[in-house]
């Protein structure tokens, strides 16, 4: 009986493993389409009122940039069926800046828990990252905003609503 | 057993447990779980103890091995399991959040060995009766229901019904011995109550024989505890000793705040094992005998 229990929690648990890195796997690139811009940017923890609330770790470590910029604005190529989380998600594997994001597996959408180690609410309860294209914040998921091509992402952090309008 | 008042042993556990409950300070939580297992040894014996400990490292194994699954924070990774993140700290933090856990467990269960259901009715007696007596009670009912369920099991086990059955029927034999027991606790709590009443539960300036005095041990313990208790809830509202596991480790800085209240803590800690040491002694030579 005990012995049947606890094979049942490891097969669970194996398969629980096996979907979360299967769920993630990339899909092969389709052709080129054309080229977009992207920049990931922290400015606003840099103000006074916002700089009093960062998390202790952050400041220890050293992980907030002195100019707020973690990305400089980069020119990208995009493929067919590129998502701006995709973009996100590749030139993050190329420049090597961590990203965690987790999988909505109801919506089909991810959301991004946090970029270069600074992740939501670590600033004030009302903080986390934010993306806008061409100067707008569009009102969908980013992995549900398709690319055309020649578009401008900026990924910024907000600290407060409203701070980055 | 201990000796000393229930109300100190109660104010005593209570600072505790709530302290190791809102620390994640490895250090702390290292001096926490040590003095639990070693008061628990003291009271309960090494066999105990080694069955005790034994689940507890499983369950911090368990926990070890699910946080990184749901945190891929932090800056030292380990490996990499497809697109799964397996980093250091998340690992070291499901390795602090399962210690944490498990001392509290060991501390709750030596909750139980110290105070029965005389000691929790003789705290609770003076000022509200009713809760003493309803938590007395069904404290009590606990392993009077455990020990009836397991004749139930038994004697469904020695009519060799478990045998013919599959998995499943296995499940049914369980329940059905889980609805004899319901059927037989509602026979008992009957005969309770009738009986509670024939001794005068319910009358009015009913009260109960107080064996327990404050004696000068008890009032210094009681100090003590407060003291030390307070002074920790102090350091932790006012942050000086947080400790952050994400992005990366916290370092920690040796200052007076810092060695005051870890040595307070682990001062509190081993109070009631100072009053014990000799038990602990005996408990380890008893199996040369």
């Amino acid at each position: 009986m005990k012995k049947r229990v606890c094979c049942i929690i490891l097969f669970l648990f194996i398969i629980a493993s096996s979907i979360f890195a299967l769920a993630g796997c990339d899909k092969p690139l389709g052709e080129k389409i054309g080229e977009v811009t992207i920049a990931i940017e922290c400015k606003t923890i840099l103000e006074n009122d916002n700089w009093d609330k960062v998390e202790q770790g952050l400041i220890d470590n050293n992980i907030i940039p002195k100019d707020g910029i973690i990305l400089k604005e980069t020119i990208t190529a995009i493929y067919n069926g590129d998502t701006v989380f995709s973009v996100l998600k590749r030139v993050c594997k190329d420049k090597k800046i961590h990203l965690d994001s987790e999988a909505d597996p109801i919506m089909k959408t991810y959301y991004i828990k946090g970029i270069n180690h600074i992740y939501e609410l670590s600033v004030g309860e009302s903080s986390g990252w934010l993306y806008s294209v061409n100067g707008e914040m569009p009102n969908i998921a980013s992995s549900l905003y398709k690319l055309t091509g020649s578009e401008k992402i900026i990924f910024a952090y907000t600290c407060e609503v409203g701070d980055l309008a | 057993m201990i000796k000393q008042n229930p109300i100190t042993i109660l104010c005593y556990l209570f600072f505790v447990i709530f302290i190791t409950m809102f620390s994640t300070n490895p250090i702390m939580l290292g001096i926490s779980f040590m003095s639990a297992i070693l008061l628990y040894c003291s009271l309960q014996g090494l066999k105990k103890t080694a069955i005790k400990l034994g689940y507890s490292i499983v369950f911090v194994v368990i926990v070890m091995a699910i946080n990184p699954l749901f945190s891929k924070q932090g800056m030292n990774v380990l490996f990499y399991i497809g697109e799964l993140v397996v980093t250091l700290e998340a690992i070291s933090y499901g390795i602090a959040i399962g210690v944490m856990f498990s001392s509290v467990m060991i501390w709750f269960s030596i909750i139980n060995v110290l105070l029965d259901s005389d000691k929790i009715s003789y705290i609770f007696s003076k000022y509200t009766p009713k809760i003493g007596t309803i938590l007395s009670v069904s404290l009590g009912l606990f392993p009077k229901y455990i020990a009836q369920y397991k004749k139930i099991d038994n004697n469904l086990k020695g009519l060799g019904l478990y045998e013919k059955v599959n998995f499943l029927g296995k499940i049914r034999l369980k329940l059905h011995a889980m609805s004899t027991l319901i059927t037989w606790s509602i026979e008992g709590t009957l005969t309770l109550s009738d009986s509670m009443s024939a001794r005068g539960y319910d009358l009015k300036g009913k009260r109960v024989f107080l064996r327990y005095k404050f004696n000068l041990s008890d009032i210094v313990m009681l100090l003590l505890t407060l003291a030390c208790g307070i002074t920790l809830l102090v350091f932790m509202g006012i942050g000086s000793i947080n400790y952050y596991y994400y992005p990366t480790f916290n370092k920690i800085v040796w200052d007076s705040n810092v060695w005051i209240y870890f040595v307070t803590f682990a001062f509190m800690n081993v109070m009631l094992l100072i009053n014990e040491w000799g038990r602990i002694k005996w408990q380890f030579t008893i199996s040369r005998i």
